[in-house]
């Protein structure tokens, strides 16, 4: 309830917690680079560019990190993972078969048969389009629609 | 054959696909893809009140000036 209608302007403790949880979560995204992430990797773990939820050793902070990180629990609801989705521009930093950057599922679990057969499986978008998806093999004008999706994280 | 017709599938999707050279991949904040993510912004998302559909309906609905009539039938429309 806002102050004008009569609230006397306490902040909402639990969702404002949340927001500033959640402030975590964006920078796992997009802010990898700095020493407090190395120290999480060093005390929980990362597969895939992803931080391990760390089980029962995990501090009450980072449980409720992660709730809000994966959507689960009371605290969760999904509402972080409703908002983030990776763009793709000129696909050097996504995996063409593993990166869900074409809808919600990954080319590896669509056509896991092709990715059977492929040689380099960690080839990234851009190496794909060079190596020739498209007309001739050549990377677009920058016109159309780019994919986007959810990378897992 | 089935390898053929994979391929066949997998790049139909990849025919509406064009990549963007001038620009990186990068994590979007749907809600405000210029900024990102701010605490003031998820705040006030966390905060907003859903809008109570049936109060609205209500609202609308059950006015005096309306007819009883009517509005009996429009309450029946929007529940069946």
């Amino acid at each position: 309830m806002q102050k004008e209608h009569g609230s006397l302007g306490v902040r909402q403790l639990k969702e404002f917690n949340e927001a500033l949880l959640g402030k975590w979560c964006w920078r796992f995204l997009v802010d990898r680079g700095g020493l407090w992430y190395r120290v999480l990797v060093a005390r929980y773990g990362e597969a895939e560019e992803r931080l391990d939820d760390g089980g029962h050793s995990g501090s009450t902070w980072w449980k409720e990190v992660v709730k809000i990180r994966d959507g689960v629990g009371g605290g969760g609801n999904g509402w972080f993972h409703g908002c983030v989705v990776w763009r793709v521009g000129d696909g050097a930093y996504t995996l063409f078969w593993h990166d869900h950057w074409c809808g919600d599922v990954s080319f590896r679990v669509c056509f896991s048969r092709l990715f059977d057969l492929v040689v380099n499986k960690l080839i990234t978008i851009k190496d794909m389009f060079l190596q020739g998806w498209g007309e001739g093999g050549r990377l677009g004008s920058g016109v159309g629609g780019c994919g986007c999706g959810r990378r897992s994280y | 054959m089935w390898k053929e017709e994979l391929l066949e599938g997998c790049r139909l999707l990849l025919l509406d696909v064009s990549l963007q050279t001038l620009t990186y991949d990068v994590w979007q904040w749907l809600p405000d893809p210029s900024r990102g993510y701010s605490v003031r912004g998820v705040y006030a998302m966390l905060n907003a009140p859903e809008i109570p559909q049936v109060l609205h309906d209500v609202e609308l609905i059950w006015q005096k000036q309306v007819p009883l009539k009517v509005s009996i039938f429009a309450w029946r429309l929007l529940r069946d």
